[in-house]
């Protein structure tokens, strides 16, 4: 993949690459669940700008693991299992 | 710089030596205290080199005084920075400088379930439960080299350094280690003219820094290794944004990259040391 690539659509796809083998709709749920955990909140704003854009670039599968995510929201899910320090 | 010894008041000595105790008896690395702040922010000019030594020509004075006009400062108090990381970050929820002047020391997780932090964070079992083992697939690196950079460089850290060298750059480790330089294998120094001691360009397709040359067996053909402990390095500026799904860690192993001579050490001095060996 090119350098020029955003780094929301190389980062993004990295998932669907390493989660797409998992079953029905448990692929973009644990995608969504990695991005509300992991992505800093400007990141995910601009995930969720490009599709209100239309960039047809995005993989389906990050489109609609996106549909679960709601721009600025923090989770706090991450609580019972802390990311190191 | 912590209140330590006979800089600090009483009181704070006995704040001071209620932390270490509670450091030593938990998990230290979860620890979040308050100290007190150690100077003022210096602004950019080179204040601080040129502090005390008294010839003070016009052109550091210039550059002193362009420094000072500019407003460094982040807006808002210290507090409100602190409140921002609590509302991104949820194990520090429950952090803020008024709750750590009250508790004294908290220790992450701090939220509404721990308000007075998490002093062992395991307790009976993991927080997540047992270690979950996950299939991934392999992915080759996309980096390839090719005629322009024909060589793959590959950084790393050395035993006396710590990291980017923040902890242990300004203590006497820097003895053994005073400067990070760029190892080559024997075969690429000859062929791109290099002896040890050469000031030498490194660039890839994302950037371009400047180490010394160091030739060495260790390196394999092909590869060239080079630390990142001083700043002015500038590994980062060279290395790629590639980085691996789960945990964002960049790749900083592979990098494609060439290597030129920029200024040559003196070629007697070298020649004397290898009639030396």
């Amino acid at each position: 993949m090119s350098t020029d690539t955003p780094a929301v659509v190389r980062m993004g796809h990295d998932l669907v690459r390493h989660l797409e083998h998992l079953p029905g709709d448990q692929a973009a749920m644990e995608i969504a669940t990695h991005i509300k955990k992991f992505w800093e909140p400007r990141m995910r704003h601009e995930l969720l700008a490009r599709i209100r854009w239309g960039d047809t670039t995005l993989h389906p599968l990050l489109v609609a693991a996106a549909g679960d995510l709601v721009d600025g929201e923090v989770d706090r899910g991450e609580i019972k299992e802390p990311s190191g320090g | 710089m912590t209140p330590e010894g006979p800089l600090a008041p009483p009181e704070q000595q006995t704040r001071i030596a209620r932390h270490a105790q509670e450091h030593r008896r938990s998990e230290g690395g979860r620890s979040l205290r308050c100290t007190q702040q150690a100077e003022q922010p210096v602004a950019r000019g080179g204040g601080d080199q040129n502090a005390g030594d008294g010839d003070g020509d016009q052109e550091d004075a210039t550059d002193r005084d362009a420094g000072a006009a500019e407003d460094l400062s982040c807006p808002g108090l210290p507090g409100d920075r602190l409140d921002e990381i609590a509302a991104t970050t949820p194990t520090f929820a429950g952090v803020s400088f008024a709750r750590l002047d009250a508790e004294g020391s908290m220790q992450w997780p701090v939220t509404q379930a721990a308000p007075h932090g998490t002093p062992t964070m395991h307790v009976g079992s993991f927080v997540r439960g047992l270690g979950q083992l996950t299939e991934t697939v392999y992915v080759p690196t996309t980096e390839r080299a090719n005629r322009r950079f024909p060589l793959v460089l590959t950084t790393g850290r050395i035993l006396s350094q710590y990291n980017v060298g923040a902890q242990t750059r300004r203590t006497p480790n820097s003895t053994w280690h005073p400067e990070d330089v760029l190892e080559i294998h024997p075969s690429d120094a000859e062929l791109r003219g290099i002896v040890s001691g050469d000031v030498v360009e490194l660039s890839s397709r994302v950037g371009t820094t400047r180490l010394t040359a160091q030739v060495s067996d260790r390196m394999p053909a092909g590869v060239v290794y080079t630390t990142f402990h001083h700043p002015e390095t500038g590994a980062n500026v060279v290395t790629t944004e590639n980085s691996d799904w789960a945990t964002n860690c960049p790749e900083y192993k592979v990098t494609a990259v060439q290597v030129e001579v920029v200024t040559q050490a003196a070629r007697a001095d070298v020649e004397a040391q290898a009639g030396v060996r």
